[in-house]
C-alpha cells in the first residue's frame, strides 16, 4: 500500500465529514441527516409499524395496559393518578415532542435560540409581557397544593422518561432539519404551556392602545358608536330576560378621570408584534333532554384556533378504578381538556372579556428604569435582565422594569418605534397567581352539576365559557375566569399609572360570573358573543363576535327532536347571517345603472345566491369582496387619518349602523370635494370588487373554497410548505357556524349523546401522530373536511380482549 | 474477487457501524478506512469499492424503508429541499 494516496484519501474523507457534519445556514447537516440509519429515512414510519411495546420505570408505581385502537387513539388503564399521568406525558412525548418543546420555547421567548436573530424580537415581547414571570407565579400555587404537585410531577417524569429513550436516529424530524435536541420538560413548561393558552385567549382580547389614538380623534358619542359596547342584533350566552343580582361590588370613578383620561388627547405608537387572531374563538352549545330524540341532553363543542399539524390536541382516553375519562388534551399539558366520563360532558369556549389594561410610567430616568413615580414618591422597580440565546449570533440582553402593575411592556428600548415617548406596564390576570390545571383534573372526575360548579370555581385565566350536561339530565353554561370590576370604561385606553387611583378596585364576584342552568327553553350556546344583555351590572368590555351566536339561537329555537346527526350537521353549517342582514342594504342602494356587464354579471350572482358559503358557493366570494369593499369606502378614509391605523369598527356595527341611519357622517370620504351618499359607496365598492372578482375569476378562483384556499399549516409554517396540507375544500368563515378561514376554524369537533352508553363523535384536522413520516399524521384531515365524525370508542374495563384493540403497549414498575 | 469482497465488506462494516449506538454517524468512514488497508489493492480499485460498497448499502436500506413507508416521507422530503432530491436521483 502506499502512503500518498492513503493520506490523500483520510483527508479528503475526513474534510467531506466534516462539512457534511456541519450546518450550512438554514441546511441541516447532511450527511447525518441523509443517512439511512440515522437521518430523516428512520422517520419514516412502516404502514404497518405495531406500537406494541413493553416497558418499565422505576417512577411507576404499579402496572397499567394502554391500548391503541385503529386510530391510534390510547386507552390508557392505570391502578392510580400517578401512573395515569405519567403515562400521559409518556404518550404526548412519544406522538407529539416536537411541538410542545417548540410551543413552551417559543412561550419562554427563546424561539431565536431555534429560529435565529429573526426572532429576537418576538422574543422580547414575550418577555415584557412576562410570560415566564406569570408561569412561575402558577408554578408558587401549584407548588402549594401537594395534589396538584403531585399530578404535575408524574406528568413531568413521564415526558422526561420517553426523552431519555431518545437516540439520534429516532429524534422526531423536525430535530434533525432544524439541527438541535430536545430540552428535558419540567413543571415549569406545563405553567408555561397554559399560559401561551392565556395569551392565545386573553391577550388579543383588548385594543387600548388602538383606542387610545382613537380617543385623540373622536368625540366620546363617535367612540361609543363606532366601538359598541352592546351590538343591536347580540344574542347573549346568558337568556335575555334573566334576573341578575344586586353587584356584590361597586367600583368608583376616579375624581380626575375627566382631565387626566378621557380628555387626554395623548396618542401612542407602540404596537404588539405577536398579537393574538381576533378569531380565536368557539362554538358550544347544549340542548336539553326535552328537546332531543333520546330525551337526554346532547352537548356540543368546536373550539376554533389556528390549524397546524400536528394539531393542538391529542385525543385519548384515560382510565383509573375511581375514574373514567374520554376527550382531547394539550400536549404539554396533562388532563382531558374537552370531554366526557360516565356522568357529564363539558366543552370550552373563549369568553372574549378584556382582561388586560395599560398605565402610563413615569422613570426617574428612562435609561435605568430603576424608579418610578407612584403615590407621591420614587418608588424602586424590579429590574429583570432578560438574556435571550441567539442561534448563531451573540446573546442580547434587554432590561425589563417591574412595577406595582406589572411588567413595562413597552418603552424607548422596545417596539415604540414611531414616537417613543411613552414607558407603558401592562396590568394582565395572566401574572395573577391561580392553579388552572386542577379545573380539568376535577372536570375529568365529576359527576354532577354541584361537582362541575366546584371544579370551574378557580378557573381564572382565560375566560372561558364552560358548557355542560349531565346523565342526571341537567345543562348548563358559566362564563368563568377571573373578571376586573370597572367602571364605566374604565381600561379602554391607556390609564394613567402615577398613583393607585385607577388601578382596579376589585373583581367581580365569581358568583356573579355570567351562567344559566336549565333554562325553560331548553338550549344553551355561547359563541363568543357578549355573554349578557345591557342589563348586566357591571361594565365588561370586550373583543366578542355576534353573528355565530345569532345563527345557532336561530337553528336551535327552532329544532326538535334533536338527533347527534342534526348537531353535527349544524357544526358543519355554512349559513351567512351577516350577508341576509346586508343583503338589503346592498341590494337596496347599489345603482344598476352604473354598472358595466362584468358588474351586472357579479351582482345577478349575489342575487341568485342561496347565502350558504359552501365551498363551491361563488355568491359567497362575491358578497365578501362587496362587503370588504364597502367597508374600505365608509372607513378607510377616517381610520387611516394618523399612524398607526385607528381600529376599524367590527363588520356588525357597520351593519347595525347603516340600518339605523344610511345617511351617517362616515360615509362620506373626507378626502374628496363631494359628499358621498350611501348609493355611491356601495355602487363604488361593487366596482372595485368587480375587479377583484374579474381577476379572481381569470385565475380560476371563484368559487369560495378556491378563493380562500383551506390550509393547515405544519407548525414551521412556511418554513416546511412540504409538511402542510393545502386547497381543502371546506367553505365557511369566521363568522359562519363552520368557522373556517384560510388557516384557523374549528381544531376539534365533538358531539356527545349523554344517553348509557354514552354516544359520542369527534374529529379534528390532524392525525394522531406528529411525524410527518407516519401515515397517522394528517390521516383525519379528508373527515374533518368533509364533515364526517369518528366515533368515539369509549372503552370499558370489560373491552380488554375487544377487537378494536390493534395494539397494546404494557407499563410496570422496575 | 477481492474488489467484491472489498465491496461486500464495506457495506457490512458500515451497517454494523450504524447500529452500534456509540459510533457517530460518520462511522462507516472509518470502517471503510479500514476494509481499504485490509484488503490489498491498487488506491482506485479500493476507493470504487468502498465507494460501490456505500452506495448500495445506501441506497438498498432508503429503497427498503421506503418501500414500508409506502413513500409517505420521501415525498415530503424531496419538496422540503429540492437539493435534497438532486442529491439522490
Amino acid at each position: 500500500m502506499r502512503v500518498a494516496p492513503f493520506i490523500i484519501s483520510t483527508v479528503v474523507t475526513s474534510a467531506l465529514v466534516f462539512a457534511l457534519n456541519k450546518q450550512w445556514g438554514s441546511i441541516p447537516p447532511m450527511g447525518k441527516f441523509l443517512h439511512p440509519q440515522y437521518g430523516f429515512w428512520q422517520n419514516a414510519e412502516p404502514a404497518a409499524q405495531s406500537f406494541d411495546a413493553d416497558l418499565s420505570f422505576a417512577n411507576l408505581k404499579g402496572k397499567a395496559d394502554v391500548y391503541f385502537d385503529d386510530r391510534l387513539v390510547p386507552h390508557v388503564f392505570a391502578e392510580n393518578d400517578e401512573d395515569l399521568y405519567f403515562i400521559q406525558g409518556y404518550l404526548h412525548a412519544k406522538f407529539r415532542l416536537f411541538q410542545m418543546d417548540l410551543q413552551t420555547k417559543a412561550a419562554e421567548g427563546r424561539a431565536s435560540e431555534i429560529a435565529g436573530a429573526k426572532a429576537i424580537n418576538y422574543d422580547k415581547e414575550q418577555r415584557r409581557l412576562g410570560m415566564k414571570f406569570a408561569a412561575e407565579n402558577a408554578m408558587k400555587e401549584i407548588d402549594k397544593d401537594p395534589v396538584s404537585k403531585k399530578l404535575f410531577d408524574s406528568y413531568t417524569n413521564g415526558v422526561n422518561a420517553y426523552i431519555e429513550t431518545l437516540k439520534e436516529s429516532n429524534l422526531p424530524l423536525e430535530y434533525k432539519l432544524l439541527n438541535f435536541k430536545p430540552e428535558k420538560w419540567t413543571n415549569l413548561r406545563t405553567a408555561l404551556l397554559l399560559k401561551m393558552m392565556a395569551k392565545m385567549l386573553s391577550s388579543g382580547t383588548e385594543n387600548d392602545l388602538a383606542y387610545t389614538n382613537a380617543k385623540s380623534v373622536f368625540i366620546p358619542d363617535e367612540l361609543k358608536r363606532l366601538y359598541p359596547q352592546v351590538p343591536d342584533s347580540l344574542m347573549p350566552i346568558v337568556p335575555t330576560g334573566t334576573a341578575f343580582d344586586k353587584p356584590g361590588i361597586v367600583p368608583v370613578k376616579p375624581a380626575l378621570a375627566d382631565s387626566l383620561y378621557f380628555d387626554n388627547k395623548e396618542t401612542v405608537s407602540a404596537n404588539e408584534i405577536s398579537k393574538p387572531d381576533i378569531n380565536n374563538g368557539s362554538n358550544n352549545w347544549v340542548v336539553a333532554g326535552s328537546k332531543t330524540q333520546s330525551g337526554v341532553p346532547i352537548l356540543s363543542n368546536d373550539p376554533h384556533l389556528e390549524l397546524s399539524l400536528p394539531s393542538i390536541w391529542y385525543e385519548m382516553q384515560l382510565q383509573t378504578p375511581t375514574s373514567n375519562t374520554y376527550g382531547v388534551s394539550l400536549p404539554g399539558s396533562p388532563f382531558i381538556i374537552i370531554g366526557f366520563n360516565d356522568s357529564i360532558a363539558w366543552g370550552v369556549t373563549n369568553a372574549q372579556r378584556d382582561v388586560k389594561d395599560y398605565y402610563d410610567i413615569k422613570f426617574k430616568d428612562d435609561k435605568t428604569k430603576a424608579e418610578y413615580w407612584f403615590n407621591g414618591e420614587w418608588k424602586k422597580s424590579d429590574l429583570r435582565v432578560e438574556t435571550i440565546k441567539v442561534k448563531d449570533g451573540k446573546d442580547v440582553l434587554d432590561t425589563v422594569a417591574y412595577t406595582v402593575f406589572g411588567p413595562v411592556m413597552f418603552d424607548k428600548s422596545f417596539q415604540d418605534t414611531l414616537r417613543g415617548n411613552r414607558n407603558l406596564a401592562v396590568r394582565w390576570t395572566a401574572h395573577d397567581p391561580s392553579n388552572e390545571g386542577i379545573t380539568f383534573y376535577k372536570l375529568n372526575r365529576s359527576k354532577n352539576y354541584d361537582d362541575y360548579e366546584a371544579a370551574i370555581k378557580t378557573f381564572e385565566c382565560p375566560g372561558q365559557n364552560f358548557v355542560f350536561a349531565s346523565k342526571s339530565g341537567d345543562i348548563a353554561l358559566w362564563q368563568q375566569g377571573k373578571f376586573p370590576a370597572r367602571w364605566d370604561r374604565q381600561g379602554l385606553y391607556v390609564m394613567p399609572g402615577e398613583d393607585s387611583s385607577f388601578m382596579w378596585q376589585g373583581f367581580i364576584p365569581q358568583a356573579e360570573n355570567p351562567h344559566s342552568k336549565n333554562p325553560a327553553r331548553g338550549y344553551l350556546e355561547s359563541a363568543n358573543q357578549r355573554p349578557v344583555d345591557s342589563t348586566y351590572p357591571y361594565f365588561i368590555p370586550g373583543s366578542y363576535i355576534t353573528e355565530r351566536g345569532v345563527t345557532i339561537e336561530h337553528y336551535l329555537s327552532g329544532m326538535n327532536n334533536i338527533t347527534p346527526d342534526d348537531m353535527m350537521k349544524l357544526q358543519n353549517n355554512y349559513f351567512n347571517t351577516l350577508a341576509e342582514d346586508a343583503k338589503s342594504i346592498l341590494l337596496g342602494f347599489v345603482r344598476e345603472a352604473d354598472l358595466n356587464a362584468t358588474e351586472k354579471k357579479y351582482l345577478d350572482i349575489f342575487k341568485n345566491w342561496d347565502l350558504m358559503a359552501s365551498p363551491d358557493s361563488k355568491g359567497q366570494t362575491v358578497y365578501q369582496c362587496w362587503y370588504d369593499k364597502l367597508e374600505a369606502g365608509i372607513w378607510k378614509d377616517d381610520m387611516t387619518k394618523m399612524k398607526p391605523m385607528l381600529p376599524w369598527p367590527n363588520e356588525e356595527t357597520t351593519m347595525e349602523w347603516l340600518k339605523r341611519d344610511t345617511a351617517f357622517k362616515f360615509i362620506d370620504d373626507i378626502n374628496t370635494p363631494e359628499v358621498e351618499t350611501l348609493h355611491d359607496v356601495v355602487t363604488t365598492a361593487l366596482k372595485n370588487a368587480s375587479i377583484e372578482l374579474a381577476k379572481a375569476e381569470a385565475a380560476g378562483k371563484l368559487e369560495w373554497t378556491k378563493f380562500k384556499n383551506p390550509t393547515v399549516y405544519h407548525l414551521l409554517k412556511d418554513a416546511l410548505p412540504a409538511f402542510a396540507r393545502k386547497g381543502l375544500n371546506v367553505g365557511g368563515n369566521n363568522n359562519i357556524i363552520n368557522a373556517v378561514t384560510h388557516s384557523h376554524g374549528p381544531s376539534w369537533r365533538m358531539v356527545v349523546q349523554m344517553s348509557t352508553p354514552t354516544v359520542a363523535y369527534g374529529v379534528y384536522p390532524g392525525g394522531q401522530s406528529g411525524n410527518p413520516g407516519s401515515k397517522f399524521y394528517d390521516d383525519y384531515i379528508d373527515n374533518w373536511v368533509a364533515g364526517k365524525y369518528n366515533k368515539l370508542w369509549f372503552m370499558r374495563e370489560g373491552d380488554r380482549m375487544d377487537k378494536n384493540i390493534k395494539w397494546t403497549m404494557k407499563f410496570k414498575k422496575g | 474477487m477481492k474488489f467484491l469482497v472489498a465491496t461486500i465488506l464495506t457495506a457490512i462494516l458500515a451497517f454494523i457501524a450504524g447500529l452500534l449506538s456509540f459510533s457517530p454517524w460518520w462511522g462507516f468512514a472509518i470502517t471503510s478506512l479500514l476494509v481499504a488497508i485490509l484488503v490489498h489493492q491498487k488506491a482506485g480499485k479500493a476507493f470504487l469499492a468502498g465507494f460501490l460498497g456505500l452506495l448500495f448499502l445506501w441506497a438498498g436500506l432508503a429503497w427498503w424503508v421506503d418501500m414500508k413507508n409506502s413513500g409517505v416521507l420521501s415525498a415530503k422530503i424531496a419538496n422540503v429541499c429540492r437539493w435534497a432530491a438532486i442529491l439522490f436521483i
